[in-house]
């Protein structure tokens, strides 16, 4: 006996390569969206910065915006340079 | 003089006895008036006329006018004649007749007309007190039946005139009832019941007549009947005495008659407004009769006034409709004019509305509200009575009363949330209409809005709630008819709906990947209007993974990207934001199953399917859920006509797979191979054995049928194996064996059940409702504790057990729970 199979329909989720689970700034889900945003992914994309540490670009870009702050890493305080 | 004055007193006190009689000397009389006149006794004699009229009354006219219903007051049961009462009716009439006016009367009151007149007044009040002081029970019967014949016959006599709404039905009815053969049926049971002999000469004699002019040959004594009834009502009208006599009689015979043709005329359709033709019925047909028996004197009818019979009518109509509800309701909106009738009733009649309620109420009770009654079944109950009360009663206080306990009942049923949903999502459902409904408020509005708020601008058309709203003590502008919000209120949280709707929709798209999404997203467009956007957030989440992962799966299949493409067969894949889908549905990960190992060519494609995801959406991975899913594969038995297709999940075509390598396998070793539990493989198994394609020898040894083991082993076994009818047959039986052996080993120890019921019995009137494993514990906890001579019951025991109570109607099972019938 021999089983060709004519298509294969699977079921998968999508992950964000990161470290984390959580983003730093709004403790969201990565792979939720940051409290703006209504789809996660494409809409609600990460970034990384030099550190290593990663956010929802709109947590992270909100955080440096903010004028109290210099543009730190919110959890390593070090310089805030995005990672090319 | 005074001699003179004698022999006029003489004269007048002789008078009365010549009434009626020929040889009556008028001038006599005239000059024996003139005399007592002139000597200023008309005073005196006026009122010895009087006492003597009342002698009279005493001792001639009681005595004979009672004989007439003597002789049928001895047997009560016998019908009475017509014959009899009419008779007796002209004989008081002839016979007070002749008091009440005559020459001599006429004398005593000359020019005093007015005087007369009082005189006269005072007779007949004589008449009624001293003969009718005491009416009798079968006396009041004579009449009841007089009236009811009565009725009988001038409704065959003219049937058109009477009845003008009739239709070509109403003729054919009176032709069978009625002229049977030429023969009138009325009047020939009226006759039946004469004896008295004169009557029938008469009708003989009318019968001739007829003959004699040539009328029709019909034997019918209708018209004869119908002139002595008119007679005896003429003869009461003028005796003053047809109200105190006839009143009630003709009251209940007119309210029989309504009643008897409501019911006939309405009873079978809800689908047409009867109101209005009763309306007209009742001024063409009764209030005709009614003229008929009283004259044209409104004054005499007060027992049948208008008023009286059209309210009459609207209660029995009422009351009619009351019992019918329920049907009214299931048949709405067939049953739409029924209900309006209702309506125009209720506003007339007091006390219709309790009644409308607890009639609904019951017979919700009787066929609604009890587990033989499917969710959907009521909820489609609920929608039409959500329907039909918006008609009946556009304040929704009835529906709110009378809703209430099927809100408790649904709220104690566990599908009711997904018979709901499934409802208001199903395309074909009749919910989704109502779904589409504009909303101006989502359900959280309408909650927390005030009373002023909502009333608003309208409150022009604000009307007070009606009287028996104020035991809700909810005020009225929160009640509406928006068929969804009610639904979703019956647990008074959306939460509970959004949970689920999410959980059904998780499950048709896992289901069935070509899903119309289309479809979905309007439903959802139109739920967000209800339950507000951030509820349904992550609805809108799973419908864009749904578009989206179809975009991507087209460009990856396309070939557009270095990393995959497909050698042997396509593969697609659905991908999902794990955040927004529910919990469990398979995609929980401590699922044993998530470890399943696929095929290798299909491990090889998730993997390059994979390096293409991430390559389109950098950063971004794929975790597969290996056991969701479904394949379409084909077996190859080698020769053409051996192919056989199939649809089916990941687990299946992961088994059949591994039987091309080798055709016989053991369980544990199928289920190393596989990583998945051997409990779980078993159940996936069956599903091949099922089809013919895999059997299982004895001792978890499992084998391919195919060419070669065919001819090897013998045919038949193949062929009982191959029908999936057979296999669940086997099963079957095989367990009924089971069930008979037990059953045959309680018979054994049958006292000591009853000792076992006693003690579940208490258990369960404390406890209220346990499932079976709570009961097995307690049980062997209590009744066998360890030690002891008995033996624990087994779970198969006590569910037979209790399986035999539930069939004694003694016990339950609901929901997997048992309790106290």
């Amino acid at each position: 006996m021999k089983v060709n199979i004519k298509s294969w329909r699977g079921v998968a989720v999508w992950k964000w390569i990161a470290k984390d689970d959580n983003c730093g700034i709004c403790r969201n889900a990565f792979d939720g969206c940051c409290t703006d945003c209504k789809m996660p992914g494409d809409e609600c994309p990460l970034v990384w910065g030099q550190c290593s540490h990663c956010f929802h670009i709109h947590c992270i870009m909100k955080w440096l915006n903010s004028p109290q702050v210099v543009q730190l890493c919110p959890i390593c305080r070090q310089d805030w340079k995005f990672k090319e | 003089m005074t001699s003179s004055l004698d022999q006029a007193w003489n004269l007048i006190t002789k008078t009365p006895s010549w009434f009626g009689q020929a040889d009556f000397n008028k001038k006599e009389v005239d000059e024996a008036i003139r005399i007592i006149s002139i000597n200023g006794l008309l005073q005196i004699s006026q009122e010895w006329y009087l006492s003597s009229f009342r002698d009279h009354i005493l001792t001639n006219i009681c005595p004979s006018f009672w004989a007439h219903f003597k002789k049928a007051s001895e047997d009560e049961t016998e019908p009475c004649s017509l014959f009899q009462v009419f008779d007796a009716f002209k004989y008081l009439h002839t016979s007070c007749g002749l008091w009440l006016d005559n020459q001599l009367i006429r004398g005593l009151f000359v020019n005093q007309c007015d005087t007369l007149d009082d005189f006269r007044k005072k007779m007949k009040y004589l008449i009624k007190s001293l003969l009718f002081f005491k009416i009798e029970q079968i006396f009041n019967a004579y009449i009841l039946t007089v009236y009811t014949y009565g009725f009988k016959v001038s409704k065959s006599l003219n049937p058109f005139s009477l009845d003008e709404n009739s239709d070509k039905d109403e003729s054919q009815e009176m032709d069978s009832s009625g002229n049977l053969e030429g023969e009138c049926m009325i009047c020939k049971e009226i006759l039946s019941s004469v004896d008295s002999s004169s009557y029938k000469d008469m009708i003989l004699s009318t019968d001739e007549n007829r003959m004699d002019d040539g009328d029709d040959d019909r034997t019918c004594h209708c018209q004869f009947i119908m002139k002595l009834f008119i007679e005896m009502n003429d003869a009461l009208r003028d005796l003053d005495l047809l109200d105190e006599i006839s009143g009630d009689a003709v009251a209940s015979v007119i309210h029989n008659h309504i009643e008897a043709y409501v019911i006939e005329k309405c009873k079978k359709s809800f689908e047409e407004s009867f109101l209005k033709k009763l309306e007209v019925w009742i001024r063409n047909v009764i209030f005709k009769w009614r003229r008929l028996v009283f004259g044209d004197n409104q004054a005499l009818i007060t027992k049948a006034s208008d008023e009286r019979l059209m309210h009459f009518m609207h209660e029995t109509y009422a009351q009619m409709r009351t019992s019918q509800m329920f049907d009214i309701i299931i048949e709405y909106p067939d049953s739409e004019p029924a209900l309006e009738d209702l309506k125009e009733c209720l506003g007339k009649c007091h006390g219709t509305r309790t009644k409308v309620i607890n009639s609904i109420k019951d017979s919700f009770e009787a066929r609604l509200l009890h587990p033989g009654v499917t969710t959907n079944d009521i909820l489609t109950a609920y929608i039409q009575t959500i329907k039909a009360l918006k008609v009946l009663d556009p304040s929704g206080v009835i529906l709110e009363i009378v809703c209430d306990p099927i809100k408790k009942y649904l709220k104690s049923r566990e599908d009711t949330v997904r018979c709901i949903i499934t409802a208001l999502t199903d395309e074909s459902s009749e919910l989704v209409p109502e779904l589409a409904k504009d909303v101006s408020q989502t359900i959280d509005d309408v909650a927390t809005m005030t009373d002023d708020e909502l009333i608003g601008k309208n409150w022009k058309s604000w009307k007070p709630d009606p009287v028996d709203a104020g035991s809700l003590g909810r005020s009225k502008s929160v009640r509406q008819f928006d068929i969804v919000s009610i639904l979703v209120n019956v647990y008074e949280s959306k939460d509970l709906f959004v949970e689920e709707y999410q959980r059904l929709l998780a499950q048709r798209f896992l289901h069935n990947f070509e899903c119309n999404v289309d479809h979905e997203r309007r439903n959802l467009e139109l739920l967000t209007l209800r339950f507000g956007e951030s509820d349904l957030h992550s609805c809108e989440v799973m419908l864009q993974d749904i578009s989206s992962s179809k975009r991507i799966d087209n460009r990856i299949n396309a070939g557009e990207i270095e990393a995959h493409h497909w050698t042997h067969f396509p593969i697609k894949c659905l991908i999902l934001s794990a955040q927004f889908w529910p919990d469990k549905l398979g995609l929980n990960p401590n699922e044993e199953a998530n470890k399943l190992k696929l095929p290798p060519p299909v491990q090889e494609s998730i993997k390059t399917y994979t390096q293409a995801f991430e390559t389109i959406k950098g950063s971004r991975t794929l975790n597969w859920l290996p056991p969701l899913g479904s394949v379409d594969l084909e077996l190859d038995f080698g020769s053409p006509d051996k192919k056989q297709s199939f649809t089916v999940s990941p687990i299946h075509a992961a088994i059949i797979w591994q039987f091309q390598e080798k055709e016989s396998w053991n369980l544990s070793e199928l289920s190393q191979s596989l990583s998945v539990s051997t409990a779980l493989l078993r159940r996936k198994i069956s599903f091949w054995q099922n089809k013919g394609i895999i059997r299982e020898l004895s001792g978890d040894r499992f084998v391919l049928i195919d060419n070669q083991t065919q001819s090897c082993i013998a045919q038949s076994e193949f062929l009982l194996s191959e029908s999936d009818d057979d296999e669940d047959y086997e099963d079957e039986s095989l367990q009924e064996s089971n069930n008979a052996g037990s059953a045959s080993g309680q018979d054994v120890g049958e006292n000591k059940h009853k000792v076992y019921w006693q003690f579940i019995e208490n258990m369960l009137t404390n406890l209220n409702s346990l499932s079976l494993e709570r009961i097995r514990s307690m049980f062997n906890m209590f009744a066998c504790p360890n030690g002891s001579s008995e033996q624990p019951l087994t779970i198969q025991q006590l569910r037979n057990f209790l399986e035999t109570k539930v069939k004694e109607h003694k016990l339950v099972f609901s929901n997997g729970q048992y309790r106290l019938a």
